[in-house]
């Protein structure tokens, strides 16, 4: 790395007289900044993120040079700080999961200017006094930008000991996503037991049909244990219950009064997200019991082995995902079917997604400043950086999950790839590519047959989204025109549909002793019991060892014995011959 | 006195090497098993692994895969390291290195294959690999150690004395007796070694049975990472120097029969 930072400079300066003589370039002033800067010691940025989480260098056309158009985020984030006359050296390093991060932060071992951890995490780091603020109006791209549905999520986790909206001045969001159920309906165990598409798109819209003998073995959840309490507490909580001598409304009943227009939204969202949030003692058992059951059902646990499984087609039919994971294994499933297109035995994968009636969880990673950051005014410049909706853009399309950007640079880049209006000469949507084509209502999409699919399309208002953050376009450009075959497909696991919106929770972080108590519960789910047999036969297998050793011990010992007295025996004999002998020839 | 000096200063790199990357950490995992997080000693990790039923439980259950999995091993591997040594049956060493050459690649893509292929074996009978994780875990465990196994057994089994086991033969044994009191203690030191082999790490692998039981059956080595990876670092090392205890008893008990077998320097391994 420090080699390559000592030739920029001078490419930097060959590039620059390049410039210069073929009379481009900019002005003599600018030049002089930039090369000091480039000859002045770099200043490091320490950024600390997920692994395969940004877009960055490739070397798309392999001739072991990063051309212009193959520089990566941070590449082009060094530049620009080159320009502005800071030469900036961005160290970037991955994490693999949020736990091994935050240990790391606590003990010191390593220094970060910038962390991108999740929701739960931010809310413990402020609480352990881990991160400080960002500067206001430190970052203005973010804040022209943000989606305003995802800062408000943001601000409804709460910390101890702090006010309201507290998150959204420690962290700026990065990227966001719901967990729901990614599932196959042509997956072969599927098709043998007769379920057809739509009954099982009815049965997974409930999580508690996750626990259906139906689907037994078709299941795979997640190795991971907030992620499958999540599931598992959407079940014991269906139905109304009681705790602590309350009685509360399940998520069943919640949703059947915010259908009748009994809650609002606001208080919908607010009930769900306190049921999701439970986690004294007495839930975490009974979640236990659930996930215990549900483990007996499952054909088994993964964690990211999972997208590639079920763009493969194998294994298992349904996958508890997030729905970054759930995009890429489509996008991988269908490169798969094109590049097998035609082939006789082939059978393609067409997976889809979807948000269970009762609500899911929601979730976001966001940057976030370590107390002991060097350089807090480049961290927020980097974050800035990201949050520019051209950037934004740039990464959701390499990484495939949802920037919380919203604004012109993404709505064009989303209507690009889904709407069927768009028109790739132009770059503008053309209202004359519905001509011949059916509107239908979204939930009719699923009562067509396979050639009115073909000609049908379906309306979806993302306005949620972009309210407050676009320029050129109104909002109703928001509202997109879909091919009826996209329906439960990437882009609708990408932005959910606004209708789901208030059933979803974000999940709050337990406190250090609630965790402790999760982990117990969830090695207690993971334990395998044997029956109770077994144990008695090992008991009895052990006691017999013993008693074997005891008796080969105490044989090899009476054998240890004998041959002594033989022994003594022998002298014995030897010494008594002796006497005879001496007897004798005394006697002679 | 000059000469041995010198000889001995030779040692020194290693004595450091061995302080550097094996005395230290140990001593690390002792430090932490018996401190709380903020650095006091106590005896909480004890304590919390020896009341916890489901620890225990995990243990008992790697215990008993890991004996399974050595008797498995020297099953299977014992009659193939003896035929795989005599010249009759076997002229060419290529047989052998077609046993040990699954070693040379990355067993997390071996296990990986085998996933695949068990899931199609299964298929045919109409199950999964998920209706049968103790059962793919073993196939994989023994799949995985066997070339282990075989190593260790095959050398011994060069070096057997064909003159004991046919003056035993002629003395009058059965060929069951021959086997048990001429060509069982001669391979004595191998089987032993093929034992240590297989046994400690099956107890802490964790790959294996995670990718081949589909995540269901936990072994300690799941348990220790599962602690590790919850910021439970003390916990985590008490388990860790559990298992270093383990396989220390388990190397002491071995270490009579190791001796008895004769040359102990038969066996490579």
């Amino acid at each position: 790395m420090k080699r390559k930072m000592r030739l920029i400079p001078l490419f930097y300066a060959l590039f620059l007289i390049g410039g210069d003589c073929l009379g481009i370039g900019e002005t003599a002033d600018n030049h002089a900044r930039i090369l000091k800067a480039a000859s002045s010691d770099p200043v490091p940025l320490n950024v600390y993120n997920w692994e395969d989480y940004i877009q960055d260098d490739e070397d798309l056309n392999g001739d072991n040079v990063i051309q212009d158009d193959e520089k990566g985020l941070i590449t082009l984030f060094e530049e620009k700080m080159l320009e502005e006359g800071i030469n900036v050296q961005v160290n970037y390093s991955a994490f693999d999961t949020n736990e091994t991060m935050l240990a790391e932060m606590k003990t010191g071992k390593a220094h970060y200017d910038l962390v991108c951890p999740s929701d739960y995490v931010i809310q413990k780091m402020i609480a352990d006094d881990l991160i400080q603020p960002f500067d206001e109006g430190s970052t203005p791209n973010y804040d022209r930008y943000v989606s305003p549905f995802v800062k408000e999520k943001i601000g409804e986790i709460e910390v101890e000991g702090h006010e309201k909206g507290v998150v959204n001045d420690y962290a700026r969001g990065y990227m966001w996503g719901t967990l729901g159920l990614l599932y196959n309906p042509g997956f072969s165990g599927v098709l043998e037991r007769g379920i057809s598409e739509d009954a099982m798109r009815q049965d997974l819209s409930d999580w508690t049909n996750l626990w259906d003998k139906k689907y037994k073995n078709l299941l795979a959840i997640k190795d991971s244990m907030r992620d499958t309490y999540a599931v598992g507490i959407m079940k014991t909580y269906d139905q109304d219950f009681e705790l602590d001598g309350e009685s509360h409304e399940g998520f069943s009943t919640l949703k059947r009064k915010y259908e009748e227009g009994l809650y609002d939204d606001e208080e919908y969202n607010a009930k769900v997200s306190e049921i999701f949030n439970l986690h004294d003692d007495d839930t975490l058992a009974r979640v236990g019991r659930d996930l215990q059951a549900l483990k007996e059902n499952a054909f088994g646990f993964e964690v990211d082995s999972g997208k590639v499984d079920m763009a493969r087609g194998m294994y298992f039919a349904i996958n508890v995902a997030w729905s970054g994971d759930a995009a890429y294994a489509m996008d991988m499933a269908d490169e798969n079917n094109e590049a097998h297109e035609g082939e006789n035995s082939f059978t393609p994968t067409i997976l889809k997604y979807l948000l269970p009636d009762t609500g899911a969880n929601i979730w976001f990673d966001g940057w976030v400043i370590p107390k002991d950051a060097q350089h807090k005014d480049l961290a927020q410049k980097f974050v800035d950086f990201l949050s520019m909706p051209e950037n934004a853009a740039v990464n959701m399309n390499y990484i495939g999950y949802t920037p919380v950007i919203a604004g012109d640079d993404i709505l064009d880049l989303v209507l690009s790839w889904y709407d069927i209006r768009y028109n790739e000469d132009t770059g503008l949507v053309d209202p004359s590519y519905l001509e011949g084509l059916t509107e239908v209502a979204p939930e009719a999409v699923y009562g067509l047959s396979d050639e009115e699919i073909e000609n049908s399309y379906y309306r979806k208002d993302i306005a949620y989204f972009f309210d407050g953050t676009l320029e050129s376009f109104s909002l109703e450009d928001a509202v997109f025109c879909l091919s009826a075959s996209e329906k439960d497909r990437q882009f609708d696991t990408q932005y959910p549909d606004s209708s789901v919106l208030p059933g979803l929770a974000v999940m709050a972080d337990f406190g250090p002793q609630q965790n402790a108590a999760l982990l117990m519960m969830w090695e207690n789910v993971k334990n395998t019991n044997l029956p109770l047999w077994a144990y008695i036969l090992i008991l009895l297998a052990a006691l017999a060892l013993i008693a074997l050793a005891v008796a080969l011990k105490i044989r090899r010992k009476q054998v240890l014995r004998r041959r002594k007295e033989r022994k003594e025996g022998r002298l014995h004999k030897d010494e008594r011959s002796k006497a005879l002998l001496a007897l004798l020839t005394e006697g002679l | 006195m000059k000469y041995k000096t010198f000889r001995q200063g030779l040692a020194l790199p290693f004595a450091l090497f061995l302080l550097l990357f094996v005395v230290i950490p140990i001593l690390f995992i002792v430090y932490y098993a018996f401190t709380d997080a903020d650095g006091f000693f106590t005896l909480d990790a004890f304590k919390s692994f020896f009341t916890s039923t489901v620890k225990l439980n995990v243990l008992l259950i790697s215990l008993l895969i890991g004996v399974f999995n050595t008797v498995l091993c020297l099953l299977i591997g014992f009659p193939l390291a003896y035929l795989l040594a005599n010249p009759k049956i076997n002229r060419n060493y290529m047989l052998v290195m077609l046993f040990i050459m699954p070693m040379w690649i990355n067993f997390v893509l071996r296990t990986g294959a085998l996933r695949d292929l068990l899931s199609v074996v299964l298929g045919w009978m109409g199950t999964t690999t998920g209706e049968h994780p103790l059962l793919c875990t073993m196939i994989g465990m023994v799949l995985n150690y066997l070339p282990f196994t075989i190593l260790p057994l095959y050398s011994t089994m060069l070096k057997l004395d064909k003159s004991q086991i046919e003056a035993a033969q002629d003395l009058g044994c059965n060929p069951f007796h021959t086997f048990t009191r001429a060509i069982i203690p001669q391979a004595m030191p191998g089987i032993v070694s093929a034992a240590m082999m297989v046994f400690m790490p099956t107890i802490s692998s964790y790959v294996i049975s995670d990718t081949l039981s589909e995540g269901k059956i936990m072994l300690f080595g799941n348990s220790i990472y599962l602690s590790f990876s919850n910021s439970d670092w003390n916990g985590g090392s008490f388990m860790s120097l559990l298992m270093l205890i383990i396989i220390f008893i388990v190397m002491l008990a071995t270490r009579k029969f190791q001796g008895n077998g004769g040359e102990r320097k038969l066996s490579a391994w």
